[in-house]
């Protein structure tokens, strides 16, 4: 409702915009001449973080900001590093990823903001820092991983029609401790609904090279002829289970299949019916939003929005409209 | 006698993958007494062990490349692109070998003519085509499944009475090489260069001529992978390659190739190669959790080199 | 022992021979010749440019300046490499080890110059039983389990010595260039190598010998060069000169150095 309402009122000062130069003001782009230094966590090229990073260009370009990008490979020390960089160079915004968590960037959004340096962040919630500076502007555009996990898995329990005693598996990233809680929400949520939950850790090797998952999941569904219903905590390992299954000789529908993130891929895989519900944390509004609102709060002072973006969900109804966004890098 | 003390390394090494094989069906029967997983095995293992391959040659004539992985990525990016243009898999694949065998040359020459240590110069040439490739690709997945109709495809990665067609790949390269190895000339001048650079050269063997060759080979054969994982994926993406390098590496070792030059054995680098590639699916297959994977990666890899080393005196000498 | 050949044209020949390595001069103005049967002692202190002539002598340095004559032509010094040295007869045993340690001996013997067939495939068999015969001939199996498969590392000093020369034997050489052979051998080894030198100057072969040891080159050689920092300073022939005397003119001449 929350998230309606403020991109709803987005959605209308954006329209005001338009409409002034529809009267014939002199059309100044809102954040012409405004720096800002992004963070898009990721290494460049990265899958995720590249959706990210297209939303940011696209706003900066809308509204006449000029930008600039930094890249973390995912790393917390990075993203520090990166602020510090982004400080020296006096913008008159930052946007920053979560990652680090509150206390690693206390110190340095205090002294940004005590420099009238605007700050921001995406992806992860700094949830003090937020409640700290959210009248000056510091908002967050993302979503709680735990939340996102378990609405994947009730969704997909909901469709899929397992039951009590019926066993699935997960295959997600546990060690990493931010993105684990949604393999842990996942998790919870299937063992409360009574199921059996065989639960396999993605190796580096196959979070990279996703063909060398191809064995376990032949070896795994061999040995659980029972199992029912797949949820992977991995973008590219989602993509790739219509080659895991026809490996495996299971064919399309045979087992339903969840995961995260669309990628050209997983919109073929959704049309085939390899795989059945994907839950798309809209990367692409990240980068939009987060820094259209620095640009709204440096010209009328609005204070930081706080958007969860993890609504999104897809499936084969849906996936006509959403497989072209994905080849262009927007979903 | 003499053929089991001659042979023993091989034999040891057998024995290995013979004893895992039989204590994963022990564990899983289910798995490991049907058809199904080994072909599983015989889609994605050929991939390591392509790559094992063109890597042992280099291990053995005294050199390393780290850069492969990288330049997995950027020839199936040009394999992927040139088709998602042309529809033409042939010119991709032309495209991707002709970078490969570029990117390869050009390791080649940091380290032969520039005089650049083999780790380093890779190491940079590593991040240079990452980059080029992300570059290029604007950090975007590429999505190939409509070349799964075609004959290209069938020829690479289709399969041949079940058995997938990356496999007989890998057998016709593994014989090949072998036999270049071991029974060429250039093999020889391989040997040789590794065991002793500046006794190779007293006897008239062009050791720089033979680098070269090797890096180039091992470009042209990271190429070729790529346009197979991309075949068999349907699909290219960023990291592509990366998953490969420890695995790679892992499998040449355990296989008892000497790091340091002039000694190496491809059968055991393919043997090392299935090792590698089996591990994770009989652990899963077992029931065990999947932390468990490299656990026994890090022990099989540590209690072979170890045997090499004490038994077989692999040790720098 | 038969007199050197003097009527044929020299085995080989340098004239003006120079070689520089990054702008400091190694060797100036070398004139050498070595006819059929000779046997020629080079002397010289450390440095004196002893290992750059034979490197240049051998097809592994190009010179920068002069030429290089065999049989009376001479040959295009761009082409002339360790191969064609080889092809032309010149054989050199060098001072460091050029042997493949963990390689067995047939591919020791034969490394770059195998037996192949057209597809560059080696004629193992054959390269095999030729080093087989190399082992009886010269190197002498005294009971030990040596075969053509056996690596070099598991060989003594002695031994090796062995194969090269067997090596040089066996590929016909006719210039042999022995650096420092006799360093770090038992003294019978050593008097194996010196009269392996002696048997190749009756077979009408020649050989260049280099040598810290006077004494060895004294028994061997008829004629003695004194090279020092890189210009060839004094020849003589064994009949002119003692080995007392030769041994007082070194210590002159290398003293006076310093």
């Amino acid at each position: 409702m929350k998230t309606t309402c403020t991109l709803l009122t987005l959605f209308c000062s954006l329209l005001l915009a338009g409409l002034n130069v529809a009267s014939g003001e002199p059309a100044t782009p809102l954040g012409k001449g405004m720096k800002i230094w992004f963070d898009t966590g990721g290494p460049v090229g990265g899958p995720y973080n590249t959706i990210v990073q297209n939303g940011a260009t696209q706003a900066a370009a809308d509204l006449g900001v000029n930008l600039t990008l930094l890249y973390s490979e995912w790393n917390p020390e990075n993203m520090i590093a990166n602020f510090k960089t982004a400080l020296a160079a006096k913008p008159d915004g930052i946007v920053v990823m979560g990652h680090p968590g509150d206390d690693a960037f206390a110190p340095l959004v205090d002294e940004a903001m005590a420099g009238n340096i605007l700050v921001t962040c995406v992806d992860t919630d700094l949830p003090r820092l937020r409640a700290k500076y959210a009248s000056r502007g510091f908002g967050t555009i993302g979503t709680d991983p735990e939340v996102m996990g378990r609405t994947l898995a009730k969704e997909a329990l909901a469709r899929s029609g397992v039951k009590k005693g019926d066993r699935a598996f997960v295959w997600g990233l546990k060690r990493l401790e931010e993105r684990g809680r949604r393999a842990r929400a996942m998790l919870k949520t299937l063992e409360e609904a009574g199921l059996v939950v065989d639960y396999l850790e993605i190796s580096p090797e196959v979070d990279k090279d996703t063909a060398m998952g191809t064995p376990v999941i032949t070896g795994y569904l061999s040995s659980h002829a029972d199992c029912k219903l797949i949820l992977i905590d991995h973008g590219a390992l989602t993509s790739q289970m219509e080659n895991f299954l026809k490996a495996a000789g299971v064919g399309p529908d045979q087992v339903y299949v969840g995961g995260f993130s669309l990628s050209p891929a997983t919109a073929t895989a959704i049309e085939s019916g390899y795989v059945d519900l994907v839950s798309e944390m809209q990367p692409y509004l990240l980068g939009y939003l987060s820094v259209t609102q620095l640009v709204l709060t440096k010209s009328y002072g609005f204070t930081g929005l706080n958007i969860d973006t993890g609504g999104g969900l897809v499936d084969k109804s849906s996936i006509g409209k959403v497989a072209p966004l994905a080849k262009r890098g927007i979903r | 006698m003499a053929f089991l003390h001659r042979y023993r390394l091989q034999l040891g090494i057998t024995a290995l993958l013979a004893m895992l094989l039989a204590l994963f069906a022990l564990l899983s029967p289910q798995t490991f007494l049907g058809g199904r997983i080994y072909i599983s095995f015989l889609s994605t293992i050929p991939f390591i062990a392509i790559l094992a391959l063109g890597l042992t040659f280099l291990v053995i004539a005294g050199e390393l490349d780290m850069s492969f992985p990288s330049l997995m990525a950027m020839a199936g990016l040009l394999f992927a692109e040139i088709y998602l243009r042309t529809a033409s898999p042939w010119l991709g694949f032309v495209a991707a070998l002709a970078a490969g065998g570029i990117g390869g040359l050009l390791n080649g020459l940091l380290v032969v003519k520039v005089g650049v240590p083999s780790i380093i110069a890779t190491i940079g040439t590593q991040f240079f085509w990452r980059g080029l490739s992300a570059l290029l690709a604007s950090g975007l997945a590429r999505n190939i499944a409509s070349i799964r109709g075609t004959d290209f495809h069938q020829l690479m990665v289709g399969r041949v009475l079940g058995i997938p067609a990356q496999a007989l790949w890998f057998l016709a390269l593994a014989i090949l090489l072998a036999l270049l190895l071991n029974r060429h000339v250039f093999g020889e001048r391989v040997l040789f260069t590794g065991d002793n650079l500046r006794a190779a050269r007293l006897n008239g063997v062009d050791t720089d001529r033979v680098r070269l060759w090797l890096f180039t080979m091992m470009g042209l054969l990271s190429a070729f992978v790529a346009v197979l994982v991309c075949l068999e994926m349907g699909n290219w993406w960023p990291t592509q390659g990366e998953g490969y390098l420890l695995l790679v590496f892992a499998a040449i070792f355990i296989g008892g190739t000497s790091v340091f030059g002039g000694r190496g054995t491809l059968y055991g680098t393919c043997i090392g190669a299935i090792i590698i590639g089996i591990i994770e699916a009989g652990i899963i297959s077992a029931g065990f959790s999947g932390f468990w994977t490299r656990l026994v990666h890090g022990l099989i890899i540590v209690v072979s080199v170890s045997i090499y080393a004490t038994i077989f005196r692999t040790g720098r000498s | 022992m038969s007199g050197p050949g003097k009527d044929r044209p020299p085995i080989l020949e340098l004239r003006g021979v120079g070689k520089s390595f990054r702008g400091t001069p190694a060797l100036s103005d070398i004139h050498l010749a070595v006819y059929p049967g000779e046997v020629v002692g080079l002397v010289g202190d450390n440095g004196a440019g002893k290992s750059t002539l034979i490197k240049i002598l051998s097809g592994v340095h190009r010179p920068d300046s002069g030429s290089l004559l065999i049989d009376g032509v001479a040959v295009d010094s761009s082409r002339y490499g360790v191969a064609q040295a080889r092809s032309m007869g010149i054989e050199t045993l060098f001072q460091e080890s050029t042997l493949g340690e963990q390689q067995p001996l047939w591919r020791n013997i034969f490394v770059g110059r195998a037996l192949v067939n057209r597809w560059g495939m080696l004629r193992v068999a054959e390269e095999k039983r030729v080093t087989m015969e190399i082992l009886r001939r010269y190197v002498g199996l005294q009971g030990r389990a040596i075969t053509a498969d056996t690596p070099v590392q598991t060989l003594s000093g002695g031994e090796r010595q062995g194969v090269a020369i067997g090596r040089a034997m066996y590929f016909d050489a006719r210039l042999v260039v022995l650096d420092e052979p006799t360093t770090a051998l038992s003294l019978g080894e050593v008097d194996r190598v010196l009269t392996f030198i002696e048997q190749l100057s009756r077979q009408g072969r020649a050989c260049i010998l280099i040598s810290h040891n006077v004494g060895h080159i004294y028994r061997v050689a008829s004629r003695f060069l004194i090279l020092d920092r890189g210009e060839m300073v004094a020849s003589y022939d064994r009949q002119d000169i003692s080995l007392g005397d030769l041994h007082g003119r070194l210590l002159q001449i290398h003293g006076g150095a310093r």
